[in-house]
């Protein structure tokens, strides 16, 4: 696992984030979906259709997801991540959420880090297999992975 | 401009008394509702929608308005592991240009092209509102 791509793809992610406008609904909506995916739980769909309408949820939204993605970029957090020596076992996977929790309190890129396929699946979002394995893709898988995921959010819940 | 600077000026030290008394702006708005940590209030006395979040730090008013100052030229002296800190080169990045800022009393006031970011000093965190304009 390399701890430069990982943290190039974290860069691109936040740099996504940054460069998207709130002045427009579908870049608030991109907000949205960039908060789903990096959240502890997924956003409801009343909240997801609350952000598209509102340029200050949005704007305040984009600055907290940024702000968590640089304070975990900063901490120690990610070469500890990339050198757990068994990175399947549940002791060492909950040892290291704690110390992200520590990091960033609500923002941790679970569903996205656990997220093989679009599919919701809350009881993985702690493997530190799938952290790994996510943001150690390449960037066109990495951007694919962001791809899939807004299209089947939008589907299921965007103006519904 | 000068109309907005002066009604900013006016809120900031609203602010600093109400604040002395207990008092917040905030427990006059008709309803709020909450996305994770972010606390969003609406239809409140002078703003439509005011969006507020909570960040730990240690640092002083003094200190952070000459951080301030200080990472308007170069964002690089900010610490990303502070929470306040990451906060403001996150909101340097994304805002580019600030048109305004100062300080009053225990806040920070940050004026931008649609909008107006102000740092409130708490007991041992610091509270974010942002208010946009129309």
């Amino acid at each position: 696992m390399s701890i430069p791509l990982v943290k190039n793809n974290l860069a691109v992610l936040r740099k996504r984030i940054e460069n998207t406008s709130t002045s427009s609904e579908l870049g608030r909506l991109e907000i949205a979906i960039a908060l789903d995916m990096l959240s502890k739980n997924s956003i409801s769909r009343a909240e997801l259709n609350l952000i598209t309408k509102s340029r200050v949820k949005a704007k305040l939204l984009k600055l907290h997801l940024s702000t968590d993605i640089r304070k975990l970029m900063a901490s120690e957090a990610i070469p500890k991540i990339l050198a757990t020596v068994d990175p399947t076992s549940k002791s060492a996977g909950q040892a290291l959420s704690a110390e992200i929790l520590s990091v960033i309190p609500h923002f941790v890129a679970s569903q996205m880090f656990a997220a093989r396929s679009v599919q919701l699946n809350i009881e993985t979002m702690w493997d530190i297999q799938s952290i790994a394995d996510n943001f150690s893709k390449s960037p066109q898988q990495f951007n694919r992975l962001f791809a899939d995921w807004r299209s089947w959010r939008i589907e299921a819940d965007y103006g519904r | 401009m000068k109309l907005i600077l002066t009604l900013i000026v006016t809120f900031i030290s609203m602010t600093s008394i109400t604040k002395a008394s207990g008092f917040s702006d905030l427990d006059l708005c008709k309803s709020n509702d909450t996305i994770l940590t972010s606390k969003f209030f609406n239809d409140c006395p002078g703003a439509k929608e005011i969006g507020t979040q909570i960040h730990q730090s240690n640092l002083s008013v003094d200190d952070f308005f000459h951080l301030l100052v200080k990472a308007t030229k170069d964002v690089s002296i900010l610490d990303d592991k502070d929470d306040l800190q990451a906060n403001l080169h996150t909101l340097l990045l994304v805002e580019k240009k600030f048109k305004y800022y100062t300080t009053s009393g225990d806040s920070v006031v940050i004026i931008v092209e649609d909008g107006m970011y102000m740092y409130e000093k708490l007991d041992t965190s610091w509270r974010l509102k942002v208010i946009l304009f129309d």
